[in-house]
């Protein structure tokens, strides 16, 4: 517990030489507690950043948008519109008005300006505190190329809705996902990467094999995936630079897939199948040895690390039904920890470690849900006729995943982990299986 | 052939004989062929050129007796040329009723219980302590309900004394949880949740006894009350219903005393009256906690950050306002660094927010309101 400050000695001075009545009326400041709250979203005005000299253009409004855009996305913040604005900014180094801003009930005031110098784009911004008339934090300045004006834009709006919720942002990410197009007989599954926010696509295969369970690196720099090029399964690891990609972990007779990265992205866990049993296996990258982590005979699946590397979660009907379960990373007894009616898969340990985010199909409805990592706390968060293959964002507060309607095409979308704010997610085309990258370095 | 049968055959043709030629005496010779109407295909338009008229018809006085002569039937409504005979004027009994035909009806017809009105949980983007059912959307949404006021047309003796037009306001809507998709609303409790819905029917309350009324106490009342020659003045109302009792009568004291008091002397609060002298009284207090409460907006603050609990202090100035340089933090734990900077500014930002136009707080008791220190425990905020 720290203690930061406390009332000023000089009061207890004072009333020293008050009158015996005042002292007595007065023993303290009035304390209260206050237990309970609100949940709704917070106001804030962002008038377009300023753009500083004949280059700027409109890459103020741009940006402004951009963030905009994010933040409210949240469900944690609401834009006040710039209609309704009072004020406006006609310089970023003067005195913000808040009277001004408070007369709109704006909460949050971010203020920036943008410069352009030949290739060079300088961002700067400031986030302020309505109520208080206080800036909140220092402001923050951001130089890079003009192309990349969209990412400079996702790494103010992490600033500040680090700034507002004492937690990081989750912007400035990458989502690789399988775009899916043509008929269902005849369908065209590539491996493709986007914003989080569902910009700037870019497909990672050619689509003339199947491709699914696209997996990040921790690095964000490297992709694992599973394709049907030689007609069975096999897991690729392509280097998102290069392009460039190897079979890893190929076994002849097996199938192999469902990989995910270590935490220190040295190694891999994936499940090999054969002869009717799927187990757990972990590769060494650097070296190529193998590892069996399991053995039962059963399938099991779906492996995922816990942030520290130390525990997996996994998906087995070794008792039956498929159920999630926890071992230890290097194999070994697994405790069961789903204990719910239905089905569990694809489970995925969340980044900050504290929670487990499933499917789970019940009574004809499809559920992404959440439970502590013992299995305790269970939470259902959406329900359709398919949700599946929950992802989570690099600060462990939003949750993405494929959603299918009876006879339609697959979408991605995204759900905050109290349940809140379900949003679709813009794509191309039909997408699914999507898996979030951490945040960009 | 005996006899018995004889007689038995001469009575059945009798009655054979008698039914033909009673049916070929008594039936007139009208022409059998059913009767036809002739029609005509009217569009929706001109039907509602025909029926419109008699809408706009005024009700019936409602202290029209039952007429003992015959009342001129109303000129018939301008019909199409081809159009078949007017319908028969409405009966005697059919006067207040629509006389909109059979097809009509069916906009009459009660509408289907509205959806929203089950009570159940529903999902609300704000979530709050107490349910808020949703307000109209033509009514501006503010932290508190309110009628709308506007002036008297008469104009005021003064334009000080002219009261400002007031907007209604309404709470936005709110549940008291967070409310998924996931979550199977046949589950839910419903009374209790209730977040769209009265929980039970209104029902009009019997009147409670009034109880006798109490001595004015030094407390409630320390000054002699004055003459009061609006009470003289005041015509009797009419006995009216009283919707709980002694609340009327507590607002229609509360007022008298402030009409009464001169303008430099504020009058005593009769919250106090139920309180040791010279205490600030609990309502008080929790009239301060509730409005702070209503600003205290832990939507945006991570899982981290609601499992803060920060105690900020600040001080007031006499109209019960938060001094913004003063409010700082007191003591913070749990969490890190940034997650209790976000608390504290969340804390921060509901004292500035509730407070900006005074807590309301009694002047008197200044001395006992003028350094506050609020303790935000959003524990049972983090499981809503």
């Amino acid at each position: 517990m720290t203690r930061i400050a406390r009332r000023p000695f000089l009061g207890l001075m004072a009333g020293a030489f008050a009158a015996p009545s005042q002292l007595l009326a007065q023993s303290g400041p009035l304390r209260i507690e206050v237990t309970e709250g609100v949940i709704e979203p917070v106001p804030y005005a962002i008038p377009d950043f300023l753009a500083e000299g004949s280059g700027a253009g409109d890459y103020g409004a741009r940006i402004t948008r951009v963030i905009a855009a994010n933040l409210s996305g949240t469900g944690l913040m609401r834009e006040i519109p710039a209609s309704a604005h009072v004020a406006r900014i006609s310089s970023f180094e003067s005195p913000v008005q808040f009277a001004d801003w408070r007369a709109i009930n704006a909460q949050a005031l971010i203020t920036g300006a943008v410069q352009v110098s030949g290739q060079n784009l300088n961002v700067r911004f400031r986030l302020f505190d309505v109520s208080s008339g206080q800036q909140m934090g220092d402001g923050l300045q951001l130089d890079g190329r003009t192309d990349l004006w969209r990412r400079m834009a996702h790494r103010v709006s992490d600033q500040v809705y680090s700034r507002l919720t004492g937690e990081s942002g989750y912007f400035d990410s990458r989502v690789v996902f399988i775009a899916e197009s043509g008929s269902r007989e005849n369908r065209r599954k590539q491996v493709a990467v986007m914003d989080q926010d569902g910009e700037n696509v870019e497909f990672l295969t050619d689509g003339s094999a199947l491709s699914f369970a696209p997996r990040f690196s921790p690095s964000g720099e490297r992709v694992l995936f599973t394709s049907y090029e030689t007609g069975f399964p096999r897991i690729y690891l392509m280097d998102l630079a290069s392009r460039r990609r190897q079979v890893i972990g190929d076994q002849p007779g097996t199938m192999t897939f469902a990989p995910r990265f270590a935490p220190d992205g040295n190694s891999v866990i994936y499940s090999l199948s054969v002869g009717g049993t799927t187990d757990l296996y972990m590769l060494e990258l650097d070296s190529g040895r193998r590892y069996q982590l399991t053995q039962t005979g059963a399938i099991d699946t779906a492996p995922s690390y816990s942030p520290n590397g130390n525990r997996v979660v996994f998906e087995s009907d070794r008792q039956g039904t498929s159920q999630l379960y926890v071992m230890p990373a290097g194999g070994g007894s697994a405790e069961r920890i789903s204990h719910g009616q239905g089905r569990y898969s694809t489970p995925v340990w969340s980044p900050r470690g504290d929670l487990i985010a499933f499917t789970k199909s019940h009574a004809g409805r499809f559920h992404i849900g959440v439970m502590r990592t013992d299995g305790s706390n269970e939470r259902l968060l959406t329900a359709s006729f398919l949700d599946e293959g929950p992802t989570w964002a690099p600060n462990g507060r939003v949750i993405m995943f494929t959603r299918e309607a009876a006879g339609g095409d697959p979408v991605l979308m995204s759900v905050d982990i109290t349940g809140r704010n379900l949003r679709r997610i813009p794509t191309p085309g039909p997408a699914s299986d999507p898996s979030w990258s951490p945040l960009m370095s | 052939m005996d006899r018995g049968i004889k007689i038995s055959l001469g009575m059945h043709a009798g009655l054979i004989l008698a039914v033909i030629l009673a049916d070929s005496l008594t039936v007139p010779r009208p022409d059998r062929r059913p009767e036809v109407t002739e029609v005509a295909l009217i569009s929706t338009a001109d039907f509602a050129a025909l029926v419109e008229p008699r809408r706009e018809q005024p009700a019936p006085s409602p202290e029209a007796p039952a007429a003992p002569e015959p009342e001129t039937p109303p000129p018939p409504p301008p019909a199409a040329e081809d159009a078949p005979e007017p319908p028969p004027p409405p009966t005697q009994a059919d006067e207040g009723t629509s006389d909109r035909p059979q097809a009509a009806v069916v906009d009459e017809a009660p509408p289907p219980p509205d959806a929203s009105l089950r009570p159940v949980q529903r999902q609300a983007e704000r979530v709050a302590p107490e349910a808020v059912p949703e307000p109209d959307p033509e009514v501006q949404t503010d932290r508190r309900d309110q009628a709308a006021l506007v002036p008297d047309d008469a104009p005021a003796d003064t334009p000080e004394e002219a009261a400002p037009e007031q907007e209604a306001t309404a709470r936005e809507a709110a549940a008291t949880e967070t409310v998924t998709e996931a979550t199977d609303i046949s589950e839910t409790e419903a009374p209790r949740r209730t977040a769209t819905a009265p929980e039970v029917s209104m029902r009009p309350v019997r009147r409670p006894e009034r109880p006798p009324t109490p001595p004015v106490t030094e407390t409630a009342r320390a000054e002699p009350q004055p003459e009061r020659p609006a009470t003289q003045t005041r015509p009797e109302p009419e006995p009216a219903p009283e919707p709980d009792g002694p609340s009327a009568s507590a607002i229609e004291d509360a007022l008298l005393a402030a009409l009464d008091s001169p303008d430099d002397a504020p009058a005593p609060s009769p919250r106090n009256a139920n309180t040791r002298s010279g205490d600030l009284s609990q309502s008080d207090i929790d009239m301060l906690r509730l409005a702070v409460e209503d600003c205290w907006n832990v939507g945006r603050l991570s899982s981290e950050a609601m499992q803060v609990v920060v105690t900020i202090g600040f001080e007031l100035t006499r109209d019960a306002r938060p001094v913004a340089e003063s409010i700082q933090l007191v003591e913070a734990s749990g969490g890190s660094q940034p997650a209790q900077r976000a608390a504290f500014d969340v804390g921060r930002a509901a004292i500035n927010e509730c407070g900006r136009n005074g807590f309301g707080l009694p002047s008197e008791y200044y001395d006992q309101w003028k350094e506050v220190e609020i303790t935000f425990n959003p524990a049972r905020m983090s499981v809503r």
